[in-house]
């Protein structure tokens, strides 16, 4: 199965399962939880069923192409369902099986993995899915999310698709996947992988940077003072992604680390104050 | 009898809490049953990563039968003077149905009452089981809790079904949204994962047939087993530790091995690396063969034998890309030298008082070099060289990803830098021991750089106020004063550890200052007598006998506690501890030591005068040489002329300057003794009668 299929049969099994089927976001994350159909969504009491692409920037995980499950760049699936179904793991295993797996010839473990983002002042519980003890998925049932208890929780679904596909394929390297039948994963992000890795590595600007991310942070606060709590996340996640570069640049002291994130936090905290306080909530996506 | 079956059925528990969690319930149950008066025999306990059970053994179908006692008003008021019963005794006696005559008495609170005892016949135990197990099973508290329903239950993960047996009979317990059935759930790869039960003690087996093996410790030797077995066809170790083999064993229902190599590529890098790359997260169990090498691993698969060999191969991809990854650590650690890494110390914070590791490491020196000059064999410079280096592994990469390398990945670096071997077994092993039990370093340099180390960690941390306060201990510094002084007496560094801190003092910041020098004394000190007692089996009555006497000299203070538990039992000893405590007695409120020789008078007393000068002076010297053993046999010979002393003169003469003179010259008398320890505060089989329990409280 290619990795394009891959997508479009994840999509089809949670839309199967009253998910609403939305895109990645048009600004740099990290992970497919700092989408706002997560970040948003995950708050307040309102039940939620959403299944999205999300491309994942981790600049300090790039290999110049050269590593064959590390990456600058990586794409993940996530669904997220409000309340968790109590059958949640089965479903999950369901949809691995969706994608052509036979799992009774892997080893399947749940391996404790509790998850935590101190820059969206998130925590939740969960494990490392792992077939043949290669993490191919992320489960948490999340508690908190910038500061505020869940109630009800949510359960975040994570797949790691490069990982997935690996198996699927029977390929040993990212880069010889098929993305579909005839273009390589290395063809579209070898290069890429390459230019990016030297770019976080060893040619951001480093002070350019460092002011890119004080005037993210001026608008952020600005927008927020507007009321404009979408904007203001926009900018939250900004910050949160030239943070990470500059962290890759070893740019960043640990004591400066501490402070930086502790910054990014107290915007996530503010515009989820903001959305909660402003009726943001009859905006959110609902099934 | 019947048995009791109570499982508890949940996503899948992290590995390294369950066995706790399943005493615990063994605990608590065994404490309800008692106050609810249910009897058994035994409660077994059985636990996987899904599921936490207990079976009690032959539990009685009813409840004991209880008394209880029903007080009325008091025997005073309840009969008169004359014993008759008045209106209100009557009045109780009748509400419970009984007649005066059968009135008892109880005592409460000083006071005499009337009472009544009542029988109470025990109910049903399902009917109780019913009310108190869901009781049982909230009042469990795992490390970390999390919420998942609408129930508002919080637990270490989802419950997800309930299983609750009396023999053959549904004990349909409630608890959350979940009511307890017969149905339980075997291994998840089968097709047919529900079972029913029927009776209690089918359960294990009834499991078994379902692929899960409910028993740990079975689950433990089919592990060991598998191991053992590759090892042997090997000839090879199998680097397993608890934790390793508690997360394989814990981590699964039904644990299959799978052997798997390692690619030759990376048969080069060093076997630390591969190591500690194959435990990460507590995947696999490294083979290491006679040759060095660590050319293959076993990992434990959940379910049943990989007959395709998928789960192997599997297995092989993932370890074959975390090597990938340690390489890459490595090599890019390998741009620079470990001596020019230590600059970036400067950017690594240590803590916000005391500085960056950079400053941390100019602390050790200094200590180090000190600790060097009076112990170090002439090893001063390899001291210093190693001193400079220990830290610097802490800014590389393959520190960062694998914390457990700290130390062992320095001295990789620094043998590849052509360092000098002493200066790299020095910074692998300057963190040693690194638990209680562990082992020292084996080289001088590698201790004298972990004294250094551990002694700055426990100055900073208690000159900032870090102090431990009961459980708190946020810098480990108990555990770092324990290794400390274990480094100092085993490996018998004769130096004063006091004099040196004392000496160092500038070295550290005074702005944020929150405790003193006379502070971190204090707490050592302490350190020093639990060690004595906990770890090298020191009687109490010694430790205080040798802490009397405060000392930084930690090597000393133990030849000291071990040459008085030598003497302990032998009587001679026993009379010179009487002789020396009528010198203590005598002298305990006087600080006097000065006396005039020429103003002795009676023969005893001149007496022990020579004796005296003759012990002081063969004294010094054996004492410097930590033989205290001696020193003590040598005290002996003053044992007879003090209590000929006793008999002659009278200590406290009238005569003012006589008096000061006879007590000033105890004072020194006590004074030699005092060498060796406070000798009074032993305790005896001939004076445990009359042994000050003040002494026995103070040394706490």
């Amino acid at each position: 199965m290619n990795f394009q299929d891959i997508v479009l049969r994840l999509h089809n099994f949670w839309r199967g399962h009253g998910c609403l089927i939305l895109h990645p976001y048009d600004v740099e994350t990290g992970a497919g939880t700092f989408n706002p159909a997560t970040f948003f969504g995950t708050l307040g009491p309102n039940a939620l069923r959403v299944g999205y692409l999300e491309p994942s920037r981790r600049p300090t995980d790039g290999r110049y192409g050269k590593n064959p499950i590390r990456l600058r760049l990586h794409h993940q699936y996530q669904a997220v369902l409000k309340p968790p179904p109590a059958n949640i793991q089965e479903m999950y295993l369901d949809s691995l099986e969706g994608l052509g797996m036979n799992l009774a010839e892997h080893d399947v473990k749940f391996a404790e993995d509790d998850w935590e983002s101190p820059t969206l002042a998130a925590w939740g519980v969960g494990w490392q899915v792992c077939l043949d003890e290669m993490e191919i998925s992320q489960f948490t049932y999340f508690q908190q999310m910038a500061g505020i208890n869940l109630d009800p929780v949510s359960v975040e679904l994570t797949y790691g698709l490069e990982r997935i596909a690996m198996v699927l394929q029977g390929v040993e390297s990212t880069y010889d996947l098929r993305w579909n039948d005839g273009i390589s994963y290395g063809t579209l992000w070898r290069e890429k992988e390459r230019q990016f890795s030297v770019y976080n590595f060893e040619s951001a600007a480093v002070e350019r940077i460092q002011k890119m991310f004080t005037l993210c942070e001026e608008e952020c606060r600005a927008s927020l003072v507007a009321g404009l709590v979408f904007p203001a996340y926009d900018y939250a996640l900004k910050c949160s992604h030239l943070f990470n570069i500059l962290d890759a640049r070893h740019a960043i002291s640990i004591t400066e680390r501490e402070s930086f994130i502790a910054r990014i936090r107290e915007l996530a905290k503010a515009c989820a104050q903001g959305y909660l306080g402003t009726g943001g909530i009859d905006a959110c996506p609902t099934t | 009898m019947p048995a009791l079956l109570l499982e508890i059925g949940t996503e899948e528990m992290p590995a390294l809490d369950i066995p706790c969690l399943a005493q615990e319930l063994r605990a608590t149950t065994s404490k309800v049953f008692t106050q609810e008066a249910l009897s058994y025999r035994q409660i077994d306990v059985y636990y996987t990563p899904r599921r936490l059970a207990m079976l009690v053994c032959d539990l009685k179908t009813q409840q004991e039968e209880q008394v209880r006692t029903i007080k009325g008003p008091p025997t005073a008021v309840a009969f008169d003077s004359k014993g008759c019963a008045t209106q209100a005794g009557i009045g109780f006696a009748q509400s419970q149905g009984v007649t005066v005559r059968e009135l008892g008495q109880v005592e409460y609170g000083a006071k005499i009452y009337t009472s009544v005892k009542r029988s109470i016949p025990g109910k049903e135990t399902s009917e109780v089981l019913l009310a108190i197990l869901p009781r049982i099973i909230m009042d469990l508290h795992p490390k970390k809790t999390m919420r998942w329903d609408s129930s508002g239950l919080s637990f270490i993960r989802p419950l997800r079904w309930l299983v609750c047996l009396y023999d053959d009979k549904l004990i349909p317990i409630e608890l959350g949204h979940l009511r307890a059935g017969k149905k339980t759930y075997g291994h998840r790869f089968l097709e047919q994962q529900e079972v029913v039960l029927d009776r209690a003690t089918s359960y294990v087996q009834t499991l078994a047939d379902s692929s899960v093996v409910v028993d740990p410790e079975e689950r433990q030797t089919m592990v060991l087993d598998a191991l053992k077995e590759q090892a042997d066809r090997l000839g090879a170790d199998y680097l397993v530790d608890n934790e390793l083999l508690s997360r394989i064993v814990n981590g699964t229902e039904h644990p299959t091995p799978i052997f798997g190599s390692i690619s030759e590529e990376f048969l080069n890098l060093p076997t630390e690396i591969v190591h500690a790359t194959l435990r990460e997260e507590g995947k696999f169990v490294p083979f290491a063969l006679a040759d060095g090498t660590s050319p293959c691993f076993m990992g434990f698969r959940d379910g049943m034998a990989d007959k395709d060999g998928i789960v192997r191969a599997g297995y092989e991809r993932v370890v074959q890309a975390r090597l990938r990854d340690s390489r890459f650590f490595f090599d890019r650690d390998r741009q620079s030298t470990l001596a020019e890494k230590v600059r970036d110390l400067h950017n690594m914070v240590y803590d916000a008082r005391l500085g960056s590791l950079w400053e941390k490491v100019e602390r050790i020196r200094a200590l180090a070099g000190a600790i060097a000059d009076h112990a170090g064999d002439g090893l001063a410079q390899e001291v210093d060289r190693a001193a400079f280096l220990c830290k610097a592994d802490l800014v590389t990469e393959l520190v960062q990803a694998f914390p457990e390398l700290q130390g062992i990945a320095g001295g990789l670096y620094a043998r590849l830098d052509d360092e000098s071997n002493a200066v790299a077994d020095a910074i692998s092993e300057h963190y040693f021991p690194i638990s209680s039990e562990a082992s020292l370093p084996k080289s001088r340099v590698g201790t004298i750089v972990g004294l250094a180390d551990k002694l700055d960690t426990v100055i900073g941390a208690v000159l900032v106020g870090e102090q431990p306060t009961g459980s708190r201990d946020p810098y480990g510094i108990r555990r770092q004063a324990n290794s400390l002084i274990r480094l100092a007496i085993e490996g018998k560094v004769d130096l004063d550890f006091f004099e040196l801190i004392e000496s160092l003092e500038e070295t550290y910041p005074v702005i944020e200052r929150k405790g003193a020098i006379s502070d971190v004394r204090q707490f050592i000190s302490e350190r020093v007598a639990q060690l004595l007692r906990q770890k090298y089996g020191i009687g109490p009555d010694v430790v205080a006998c040798v802490a009397a006497v405060r000392g930084g000299n930690f090597y000393h203070i133990f030849l000291r506690a071990r040459a008085v538990t030598t003497w302990h039992e032998r009587k001679d000893f026993h009379s010179l501890i009487a002789a020396f405590s009528r010198v203590c007695n005598i002298t305990k409120n006087s600080a006097e030591t000065d006396f005039n020789p020429s103003l002795f008078k009676s023969e005893a007393e001149k007496a022990l005068w020579r004796e005296y000068l003759k012990v002081e002076g063969l004294l010094t010297n054996l004492l410097e040489k930590g033989n205290y053993e001696q020193g003590i046999k040598l005290l002996l010979s003053l044992r007879d002329p003090i209590n000929c002393y006793f008999e002659d003169v009278l200590v406290m003469a009238e005569e003012v300057s006589l008096r000061q003179n006879r007590l000033g010259f105890l004072g020194a008398l006590t004074g030699l003794f005092y060498r060796i320890g406070d000798l009074s505060k032993v305790i005896t089989t001939s004076n445990s009668r009359e042994a000050n329990p003040a002494s026995a409280q103070e040394e706490r």
